[in-house]
């Protein structure tokens, strides 16, 4: 292709570069917010145990590798941690966690069941926590006692 | 004979306007979903994965908002946009499970929340016999989360 040709005689040939910055500005805008608004949401999955059915949620017994527990403190937001019914001193998910992953090297199977048992009033995130932990260290089967006995 | 000049279509304007276009309607849905979301202010779990919609299966998202904050009582349960009673869920679910034996009920509740609330739902998901049952959390807080 002969672009010269399109050329008139006399002039030089020097590209617009008004539109050219129009088009990068909008370019570098749409990156800018995209990236900005990617909303960024995970999920944990769980599964329920299949057999129940009405009403059944409660009664059915799982026997688990490993049972925590959450209940509330008193002033209503932080909350104690029991595993296998020994409560960690400080209360921490990290603490949690390492002990979960200890469990873990020490041989514990990964698909084994984890319980977690949660007192009506603690917070929602708490039991995320609880179960981010678990996941963190490696166990997939996680389980909720939803009976209503707490 | 006039001059012929011959004919050049400018693209510069052509991709302006498109990328325009692109933007404002890009804008314009994630306020709709944004305005869905941002009233449930989501747990924070770093293990939590994003996944891709089609991953999750047969979606039927329960919102779970504590509504607290705007001094009323207790919780609303909002599907669909729709804020409903936990009985009404249920039997959205029931129906849902009718046509799609294998949902995948997705809860998204506030992280103040007791979770005695998420807990009734999970309880009518046993008793419906829906088992997946999956918590939206954000893989990172944007403020400071001590936890």
């Amino acid at each position: 292709m002969n672009f010269k040709r399109d050329i008139p005689p006399g002039r030089s040939y020097a590209p617009n570069l008004a539109p050219m910055v129009d088009v990068v500005m909008v370019i570098l805008v749409f990156f800018m917010l995209g990236a900005r608004l990617a909303v960024e949401e995970g999920s944990l999955p769980t599964e329920l145990p299949s057999q129940v059915g009405p009403g059944g949620g409660a009664s059915v017994t799982i026997i688990p590798t490993i049972h925590i527990a959450l209940l509330e403190t008193e002033d209503g937001h932080g909350c104690q941690i029991f595993i296998m019914d020994t409560q960690l001193p400080d209360g921490s998910f990290a603490t949690l966690r390492a002990i979960l992953k200890k469990k873990q090297d020490e041989g514990a199977n990964p698909d084994g069941r984890v319980l977690i048992e949660a007192s009506p009033n603690v917070e929602y995130q708490h039991v995320i926590s609880a179960m981010d932990a678990c996941v963190g260290a490696g166990f997939a089967n996680i389980q909720f006692s939803v009976g209503g006995d707490g | 004979m006039p001059d012929e000049t011959p004919i050049r279509v400018n693209l510069a304007p052509v991709v302006d306007v498109t990328m325009s276009l692109l933007i404002f309607f890009l804008l314009s849905t994630r306020m709709v979903e944004r305005e869905s979301s941002t009233r449930i202010d989501l747990p924070v779990a770093r293990s939590a994965q994003e996944k891709d919609r089609q991953d999750l299966g047969n979606r039927f998202v329960v919102n779970v908002r504590d509504a607290r904050e705007d001094k009323k009582e207790g919780v609303e349960f909002i599907v669909e946009e729709r804020a409903m009673s936990l009985n009404e869920v249920l039997n959205r679910l029931t129906e849902e499970k009718r046509i799609q034996p294998d949902v995948n009920c997705i809860i998204r509740a506030d992280r103040t929340l007791p979770f005695e609330y998420v807990q009734q739902v999970m309880v009518g998901c046993g008793d419906i016999g829906v088992t997946k049952v999956t918590f939206s959390a954000v893989p990172r807080s944007s403020g400071a989360d001590g936890l």
